[in-house]
């Protein structure tokens, strides 16, 4: 086989991003549609008051999926690196490190806020009708707590177990019901503003029960160890790991929270309620786009994570490429639709008065502008935070989130009205990525030539001698052993090494190739380091799940395995995302 | 890969050239499956064999234990990474090398 031929290609990265991508959309879709629509049918059944009412616990609610972020993200994240280096006791370690610390979160947020629940609501409004009903609503806001934190920390980490369309089936179902004993509780059983507030746990738990399913079932891969706490100072350490990676992304969605709030008041101050009805407009295309960023950023990040356990750099760039591609598009097409026809957008949201249109289409053409921005500002906040540059990933999130925007608003009101407003979003997002162009610039000069590019990773594990890609068949697995015994030998890999190299790999390719017939060929990567006196060779897969080192047991046949076992000083097999992977040390 | 065979009396002489792989081994199994029958003493001349995968491995291992039942087996002429291959693996021990 030619070298073309095997050039490392990223078919195994882009079809396992092809497969995460729609579940975590459909994530992020349900629940922002479930938000709006669980709002809508609190207004139609009870009115405006407890439409009111619910709209102002949002910074609570935001909070809390902020919490979930920090560990549930945070923790998969660092998860997915120690899969990568094929870690099993530290997976296992920082998953139930993350379970006690939510568990424990859980318990101190409820005790902090059943007993002052009151005064938090009058901190929120003290207006006679509105404070009653928040209450109400609260009380059984807070009972929910833990299966609400459990719950949805706990898709990040099924998603990383490489069952993200069960992860998205579980946050799809749980809306739903929440949806459906809406209608029930309030509507039918009468049960006033509370009734939202149960419908929304009653759907966490009936999600709670899927949840379970999955980690006693053999598909999943993490297991509780609890004997992280009986060494203190380990738990500590993994626990301050999760929160400083999730800490970015965490900040960035409550930061979301902050910018709205200060953009209420600076819009109604200066436009006041129709330069508001634009901007909710403006918001609502926001959450549009927010869908596809999150879909597309989260999807990437157990990917990435997994290629910097592994040192398959390659990997984090085919990752992030796919995810840049997709928002490109989603942007750019969203941006050109709302610059062109801005006004059948507005009507769909009831504005039909000739004169409100005309005020509500520069708001939205302006504000379409920061949408390619928008999305790569995020993009690149998840990237980070995936190749674990906490203060990077932190500081984009600041900056995005209130550092240009509030200065910009203020400033370009005060000129140019409402206009202003408008265009220091845009100034907020391009400015978001300026910033982070310069701070890169700085980090690339800082690292003296290890760094070439805004990835901020290596060119290439220092240790890899060649990196390989072809589709699993019998002629494939000899073709490439022909081309690794002239390629190695060729680079002073010592005769009998470089032949044992390529028994190894024709091997397992062969025995790969065999398991998936003809008609489902697996897709293969091959990497090849050299470590101290040791050749590495990583073997990744994306064939049916098969552990060929343990099913190993027929002694009297001559097995791909027994012979790879021969050749080489260790063989380990661990799935990853779904991936076969074996790491053959020779 | 390419197969010689010369075939006298009860002996049976296979001298292969190039790569016994995983594409190459099944065509070795067919031919011996062929001619070994009634073959009293086989002989594989490896003068020429570059390269063994665990394919080639498994033909030879089959053709080994047919033999030990019919007659005997000897393999010639390998290289230093075959042999290399033989000793790691163990087929040093089950072969009879020359």
């Amino acid at each position: 086989m030619s070298e073309t031929a095997l050039r490392r290609n990223s078919v195994t990265i882009n079809r396992k991003y092809s497969e995460y991508f729609l579940p975590t959309v459909l994530t992020a879709m349900a629940t922002n549609i479930a938000m709006i629509v669980d709002s809508i049918i609190a207004g139609n059944i009870l009115g405006k008051n407890a439409l009111a009412a619910i709209n102002l616990l949002s910074p609570v609610a935001q909070l809390y999926f902020s919490l979930t972020i920090l560990f549930g993200l945070g923790a998969s994240s660092v998860i997915a690196v120690a899969k990568g280096k094929n870690e099993k006791t530290l997976v296992n370690r920082i998953f139930t490190t993350t379970f006690i610390a939510v568990v424990l979160l859980c318990v101190v947020l409820m005790a902090i806020q059943l007993p002052l629940a009151g005064g938090i609501c009058s901190l929120f409004t003290k207006d006679e009708v509105l404070n009653p009903l928040l209450y109400q609503y609260y009380i059984p806001f807070i009972l929910g707590t833990p299966l609400n934190l459990i719950l949805l920390c706990s898709t990040y980490f099924i998603r990383t177990d490489n069952r993200p369309s069960f992860a998205s089936n579980i946050i799809i179902v749980a809306n739903v019901i929440n949806l459906i004993m809406d209608y029930v509780y309030m509507g039918v059983l009468g049960m006033g503003i509370a009734g939202s507030s149960i419908a929304t746990v009653t759907g966490y738990a009936v999600g709670f029960v899927m949840m379970i399913t999955h980690f006693t079932s053999k598909k999943s891969t993490l297991q509780f160890d609890f004997t992280i706490l009986k060494a203190p100072k380990k738990f500590i350490k993994i626990f301050s790991e999760l929160i400083t990676v999730g800490l970015s992304g965490a900040l960035g969605t409550l930061l979301i929270t902050v910018k709205m709030l200060f953009l209420n008041w600076i819009i109604m101050s200066t436009g006041g309620r129709d330069a508001m009805a634009s901007y909710s407009i403006c918001s609502s295309s926001q959450i549009f786009m927010s869908m596809f960023i999150t879909g597309a950023s989260q999807t990437m990040i157990p990917i990435v994570g997994v290629c910097l356990g592994e040192k398959d750099f390659d990997g984090i760039r085919y990752a992030f490429r796919r995810a840049f591609t997709i928002l490109a598009v989603v942007s750019v097409v969203t941006m050109l639709f709302m610059l062109v026809a801005p006004e059948p957008v507005i009507r769909l949201f009831g504005i039909t008065a000739e004169n409100d249109i005309a005020n509500a289409v520069p708001a939205l053409r302006i504000n379409a502008l920061s949408f390619p921005a928008l999305a790569f500002s995020f993009l690149f906040l998840y990237y980070y935070m995936a190749i674990q540059r906490k203060t990077l990933s932190t500081t984009i999130a600041v900056v995005n989130g209130i550092a240009i925007l509030i200065p910009s608003a203020i400033i370009l009101s005060v000129f140019f009205g409402i206009t202003g407003v408008w265009v220091s979003l845009v100034v907020a997002q391009v400015g978001t990525l300026i910033v982070l162009y310069f701070i890169t610039l700085v980090i690339k000069r800082k690292s003296r030539g290890k760094y070439k590019s805004f990835y901020l990773i290596e060119s290439n594990d220092n240790n890899e001698i060649v990196s390989l890609s072809f589709k699993g068949s019998r002629e494939n697995a000899s073709g490439v052993s022909l081309y690794l015994t002239s390629f190695l030998s060729s680079h002073n890999i010592e005769k009998n090494i470089a032949n044992r190299i390529a028994v190894a790999v024709e091997g397992i390719s062969a025995d790969i190739a065999e398991r998936n017939g003809k008609n489902k060929k697996a897709d293969i990567d091959i990497r090849i380091m050299i470590d101290g006196g040791d050749a590495i060779i990583s073997i990744r897969d994306n064939g049916e799940p098969y552990d060929i080192v343990s099913n190993d047991s027929d002694e009297k046949t001559l097995s791909e395995i027994k012979v790879v076992k021969a050749v080489s000083k260790s063989v380990e097999y661990s799935s990853v995302l779904g991936f076969n992977r074996l790491v053959i040390k020779i | 890969m390419t197969i010689d065979i010369i075939s006298k009396d009860n002996q049976m002489i296979l001298s292969l050239s190039g790569r016994l792989d995983a594409t190459n081994a099944p065509k070795l199994e067919a031919e011996l499956k062929k001619s070994i029958e009634g073959v009293k003493k086989l002989v594989f001349d490896f003068q020429e064999l570059e390269y063994i995968s665990s394919a080639g491995l498994r033909v030879l291992l089959n053709a080994q234990k047919i033999m030990n039942n019919q007659g005997e087996m000897t393999v010639r002429n390998i290289n230093d990474t075959i042999s290399d291959v033989f000793e790691i693996t163990g087929f040093v021990d089950i072969l009879t090398i020359e």
